[in-house]
């Protein structure tokens, strides 16, 4: 069984021209000690797919699914104060931004007992030995008097840091991460990184990491699921993914990004023309077919889900070799 | 002075002075600390570093938005420091990072890349049509023209930002991240927009940059800054294929380049 399992997850949205179709039918699963990561752009849906996860949905957006479990638990069902019992225990979340996600008027150690506290019962001191543990686990040097500083007086890494510390303190058996290492330096980045790889070796921690950066996921993925306007088109092992991107858009994505050695410098990147459709209003076909130069009318009518391996599915008419350039 | 610069710098300092608390002595915090610098016509400088090591001070200063504390700025050999702002916006224009702080949300997109002409005091009729061939060279539908910024998805807001920067033909520009905030593949559309743009309007670029891959793929040569000092700086074949500094090193070695089985670089860590 598997650590998370989502079956069908649709989030729709209430809009004054109608419903915005944010997440369409995406299906994953993250098993123990692995590292799923989602890649897609603004607005693919990739951090409302997060925070539903975690029953974190924004009130106005309509969530449901087919399947929704964690560790055996029906998600779907649970009530606020059961969320709240989970949330931070067994699974919880990294922000994007660690300047504004801390709140800034209690100290670094008051911020993580409280999360401490809140599912264990029992003194505080239990609470700030705990805290004092943490943060010299997530490579805080001086914990004891990091405890008594206010987020402000902390750098932006050190600062993310401590947001990792409240989302571990408690021992959870995953872990979701929204983008949080894209306001960061590239040396800070790797050192956050390195710490919930080493986390994840140690404690067999589960991993989501929300991003849009490539380069990063190839580094740091087990698993990809690329998502295109609110669908996951292409989900393979991460060495797959690259070696044999079979979605167009996977591939148009990978040809985007210089790299070093590799793209000359100087000449055209393989850029995406035109922009993300709409998502309001009734959807049909492949979302990605009026940025496709191998879209067909078949592509307007249905979507079809092909198999390339075991563990390698994507969302498309055409097999790489047809919509190869 | 060789007439194949276009812009340098001598010994730019800046400081500033930070309060340190109530009844406490301010401190001087030194954010640039004697870079001087050329840029050649036609080519394009990188500058790269983390943040906080001065890159965006500089920019200011190149741009005349802000003042060096000593040292001095020149443009086809003349110092800068007398020319008045009129003259200094004819050859020198910015592009910022977020095309969703630097375009007025009232203004209308026309209107937004017309002003630098009307500034200069261009007839109106000749404004319209400089702004009409402006938003064709940037590939921007003519029928945008009336909308405002808010309606604009990013990549679009950012081409509206490099029409205004172009638009009264400037020799020099200087773009602070102009794609950090932006998304890979709308990047690679503005990437390739840039290089266009120089190569048909034979301009010059300041680039600043955190992200080497890009700095890698657009600049000529690359100025690597730490600490408000200059590192290095050198053609970029030459500095990507042999760093002069463990400091560069450290920075080539952490681009996450999309190879998977690689895994997380090994680099020794600074304590942040």
């Amino acid at each position: 069984m598997s650590l998370l399992n989502v079956e069908n997850l649709t989030i729709d949205i209430a809009h004054p021209r109608g419903t915005l179709h944010a997440v369409r039918g995406v299906s994953f699963h993250v098993e123990k000690g692995e590292t799923l990561c989602i890649v897609g752009e603004s607005g693919c849906g990739k951090s409302l797919t997060s925070h539903a996860l975690l029953g974190l949905s924004p009130r106005v957006a309509k969530v449901e699914a087919g399947a929704l479990s964690f560790d055996g638990t029906d998600l779907r069902r649970l009530k606020e104060r059961q969320w709240q019992k989970l949330r931070g225990l067994k699974m919880s979340m990294i922000f994007q931004d660690p300047m504004t996600s801390l709140n800034p008027s209690f100290t670094i150690g008051s911020l993580l007992e409280e999360v401490y506290m809140r599912h264990h019962p029992g003194g505080r001191s239990a609470a700030r030995a705990r805290a004092i543990e943490i943060l010299k686990k997530v490579g805080m040097s001086n914990a004891e008097e990091r405890l008594h500083q206010y987020p402000h007086q902390l750098s932006g890494g050190l600062r993310q840091r401590v947001m990792i510390a409240m989302g571990l303190i408690c021992g959870p058996d995953l872990l979701i991460a929204d983008e949080p290492t894209t306001a960061l330096d590239v040396n800070i980045q790797l050192q956050i990184l390195r710490l919930m790889q080493q986390l994840k070796e140690e404690m067999g921690l589960g991993i989501i990491f929300v991003t849009h950066d490539l380069g990063l996921v190839a580094r740091f993925a087990d698993r990809v699921a690329v998502m295109y306007a609110g669908r996951i088109v292409e989900t393979a092992p991460v060495a797959e993914l690259f070696a044999n991107p079979c979605h167009p858009y996977t591939r148009a994505l990978i040809n985007c990004i210089p790299v070093p050695g590799k793209t000359r410098p100087g000449e055209p990147l393989g850029a995406i023309p035109g922009v993300v459709p709409s998502l309001i209003g009734p959807q049909s076909g492949c979302a990605f077919r009026d940025r496709c130069a191998h879209a067909t009318p078949l592509c307007a009518r249905a979507l079809e889900r092909k198999r390339d391996g075991a563990a390698h599915v994507y969302e498309c008419h055409y097999t790489p070799e047809e919509t190869a350039a | 002075m060789s007439d194949d610069i276009l812009l340098s710098a001598r010994n730019i300092r800046r400081d500033f002075r930070v309060s340190a608390g109530f009844g406490k002595r301010a401190r001087t915090v030194s954010a640039v600390r004697g870079v001087s610098l050329d840029v050649k016509k036609g080519g394009v400088l990188g500058i790269v570093g983390e943040s906080g090591c001065g890159k965006s001070t500089l920019a200011k200063i190149l741009l005349g938005l802000d003042e060096a504390t000593s040292g001095e700025v020149l443009f086809q050999g003349q110092t800068m420091a007398g020319m008045n702002r009129k003259t200094r916006a004819r050859h020198i224009q910015p592009i910022f990072q977020d095309p969703y702080l630097s375009l007025n949300p009232r203004k209308r997109v026309d209107t937004i890349i017309g002003l630098p002409l009307r500034v200069a005091g261009v007839p109106e009729r000749d404004i319209r049509t400089r702004v009409a061939e402006m938003m064709e060279l940037t590939g921007l539908p003519l029928r945008l023209a009336g909308t405002f910024p808010s309606q604009m998805s990013g990549g679009q807001r950012q081409r509206v930002a490099i029409a205004r920067a172009l638009i009264s033909r400037p020799e020099l520009v200087v773009c602070d991240e102009p794609t950090s905030a932006l998304d890979v593949s709308i990047q690679a559309q503005i990437l390739n927009l840039l290089q266009d743009l120089r190569r048909e309007l034979g301009l010059t670029y300041v680039l600043i940059s955190h992200n080497l891959a890009v700095v890698e793929h657009i600049a000529t040569e690359v100025m690597v800054m730490n600490h408000g000092e200059v590192v290095e700086h050198r053609p970029t074949a030459e500095l990507f294929a042999r760093p002069g500094s463990a400091y560069t090193q450290m920075l080539l070695d952490s681009i996450l380049t999309p190879e998977p089985g690689k895994g997380l670089p090994e680099i020794a860590l600074t304590d942040a």
